[in-house]
């Protein structure tokens, strides 16, 4: 199974609907993976049907017995997070938003009242979409181990692989631990830039993350019309680190409104999806991924 | 997030194309103030793509971010 990531390193520059047609133009059967667990949203492009939900605990947070507990304030006194508090009655509370699980007031508690649980901080999901079956995860708001999350949501996508012959997966933006945890052995990436300052920027440092962990790196240039100057020195750049451009996506109203209507805009036969057809030959072609894209106007 | 830190909030609507019904009523029903609209414009695109500031470069919108500015650190003050 060939393993592909679409990444960025500037938010907003397209990712999804850049999954989502190639996921619409793929013809071989896939597996596809939402690693943008902060803010999933492949599953609306996508027509995802949840089939299943199970909940995911990626740290750990201190639980206090009230039965137990003394009163006396000593983990409330150490606690370096102030997430300890002890109360008119006497009891100490564990507020979890401010608690990061180091575990300090267990060790301390001379009563045994407080011990590590698991803490729920998102859903992983399972859903069944018309391009093959979908991983991804909902995140708790305000919850870390997103990186964590992400290589959840990866294995689960690996483990049912049915008979994929590619897994699909829609990377976060950004250059952290999500980005880290979704480029690791893949085979191929995707970087989708767009002509701006930023944009040059930030495709730099995703390179930079990317090459190390070896594999191939393509870029697709999206609204590239907005401003040709730029997208020619993002070509520049693409060219001078070995990194294949695959295509030029035009700024297209049509984007915009089949994501609206929660569809791949590559239904539309309008010029960004005939650029995304390109691209995605282009894409088949280096991969050796038997390349009989569907037929434009199917979805 | 917001509502958990308690942080009053605003929400400023980005590349509008005027369609923007559902974000607004979605902001009605969370009693979000939209503070801001900023239209989808090829000439904000390209100032912004080649790193300029349309609050400095784009005729009006300076006391456009200013009023912006006004009402968002007035959000957290009584009414």
């Amino acid at each position: 199974m060939i393993r592909l990531a679409v990444v960025s390193g500037k938010g907003g520059t397209g990712k999804t609907v850049v999954t989502a047609a190639f996921a619409a133009l793929n013809g071989n059967a896939q597996a596809l993976a939402d690693c943008d667990v902060e803010a999933a949203n492949l599953e609306f492009l996508v027509s995802a049907r949840w089939a299943r939900a199970s909940p995911f605990a990626g740290a750990e947070t201190a639980s206090i017995d009230p039965e137990k507990c003394w009163g006396c304030g000593r983990c409330a006194e150490l606690c370096r997070f102030d997430a300890i508090t002890v109360g008119d009655d006497a009891v100490a509370v564990c507020e979890p938003r401010d608690c990061e699980g180091c575990g300090l007031c267990e060790r301390v508690c001379p009563s045994g009242a407080v011990s590590l649980q698991p803490r729920i901080s998102g859903t992983v999901l399972r859903s069944a979409t018309e391009f093959g079956p979908l991983s991804h995860a909902r995140l708790r708001p305000g919850s870390g181990n997103s990186g964590l999350l992400v290589q959840t949501v990866k294995d689960q996508a690996v483990k049912h692989p049915g008979s994929a012959e590619l897994l699909l997966i829609d990377g976060p933006p950004g250059i952290g631990f999500p980005l880290i945890s979704t480029i690791g052995g893949v085979d191929a990436v995707v970087v989708v830039a767009e002509p701006s300052r930023s944009g040059l920027h930030d495709l730099r440092r995703v390179i930079g993350v990317c090459q190390p962990f070896g594999p191939r790196i393509f870029a697709v240039i999206n609204r590239w019309d907005l401003d040709p100057m730029i997208g020619a020195e993002i070509e520049a750049e693409c060219a001078a680190r070995g990194v294949p451009v695959l295509g030029r996506i035009p700024f297209d109203p049509a984007v915009l409104e089949t994501v609206r209507r929660g569809r791949p805009v590559t239904g539309t036969g309008s010029p960004a999806a005939r650029a995304l057809v390109g691209c995605w030959e282009r894409l088949g072609t280096e991969l050796g991924l038997a390349c009989s894209p569907r037929s434009m106007t199917a979805g | 997030m917001v509502r958990q830190l308690e942080i009053p909030a605003g929400v400023v609507i980005n590349r509008s194309d005027g369609a923007d019904r559902p974000i607004r009523e979605a902001c009605r029903e969370l009693d979000l103030p939209v503070l801001m609209t900023i239209p989808f414009d090829r000439e904000i695109a390209a100032i912004q793509n080649r790193g300029g500031l349309i609050a400095r470069e784009f005729e009006g919108w300076r006391s456009r971010f200013a009023a912006l500015f006004r009402e968002a650190s007035a959000l957290g003050e009584p009414a």
